[in-house]
């Protein structure tokens, strides 16, 4: 595997080649993928400072919030990756680093949810 | 070096037998193989560990009440994105030549399906304070 490569790939020519309602398939379908959790982020922060105001926010929402911001950029390098716009090692490590962080958030931030509000 | 998708001469509704750890995307790992396999892996069981957190935060919290749609549509995306990252691992080793179970019903849909309702439940939270 190369240390880093870039490609300027078409998306509307891959991954199906000549099967372009495909290809196009392939691109819409990436904008929930991409947007909801980036959506999700957004909708939470502000959830949280309307409900909160000025009292501080709980250690378990804003982990539960990074976890969301993390997802997002977890599957933001998800792209590049299929559409193999980047390859290399490089792009694998920061992967590898973005996927135990968002997960760890991820766990973290619900697991104190439910700690709070677990039923004995 | 791009490696694109191999067409096989019949669709492949799985392409399991095509699984190596040792590859991602059609490349050769080599030390990178189980860091690769292990961050993988873990985003995985992490949503799966996720989802049953929130179980358990719903049924503490609402205890007994109805559990409001914005926490349902967080739960199913949260649980449907961990299918999704399964998927994610199947078709990453199987490419160039990936089933299209994998690629389509594990790892698209789900990704898709999972995102969109992981933000519909998050607004949907925040319209339950606003309105």
């Amino acid at each position: 595997m190369p240390i880093l490569e870039f490609h300027a790939i078409n998306p509307l020519t891959y991954p199906f080649g000549p099967m372009f309602g495909m290809n196009l398939y392939v691109l819409l379908i990436h904008i929930p993928i991409v947007f909801g959790f980036g959506v999700a982020a957004y909708y939470i922060i502000k959830y949280l400072r309307k409900f909160y105001a000025d009292r501080p926010i709980p250690e378990e929402w804003r982990l539960f919030w990074w976890a969301m911001v993390w997802g997002t950029i977890h599957e933001l390098i998800e792209a590049p990756i299929l559409y193999q716009w980047i390859i290399g090692q490089v792009l694998l490590i920061v992967f590898f680093i973005i996927q135990v962080v968002a997960s760890i958030y991820l766990i973290r931030g619900s697991y104190l949810l439910a700690k709070k509000y677990i039923v004995k | 070096m791009v490696v694109p998708l191999t067409p096989t001469p019949e669709p492949l509704m799985l392409g399991i037998e095509h699984f190596d750890i040792n590859t991602f995307m059609g490349q050769t790992l080599g030390w990178l193989k189980w860091p690769t396999l292990i961050g993988l892996v873990f985003a995985a069981v992490a949503f799966v560990i996720a989802a049953y957190f929130i179980v358990q935060y719903t049924k503490g919290f609402y205890a007994g009440r109805k559990i409001p749609k914005s926490w349902k549509f967080i739960l199913w995306g949260i649980f449907i994105t961990a299918i999704a990252e399964t998927g994610e691992i199947l078709a990453f080793y199987e490419w160039p030549i990936p089933g299209f179970i994998e690629v389509n019903l594990l790892l698209v849909v789900p990704h898709a399906l999972g995102g969109l309702l992981v933000g519909l439940g998050a607004y949907f939270l925040y319209k339950e304070v606003t309105s």
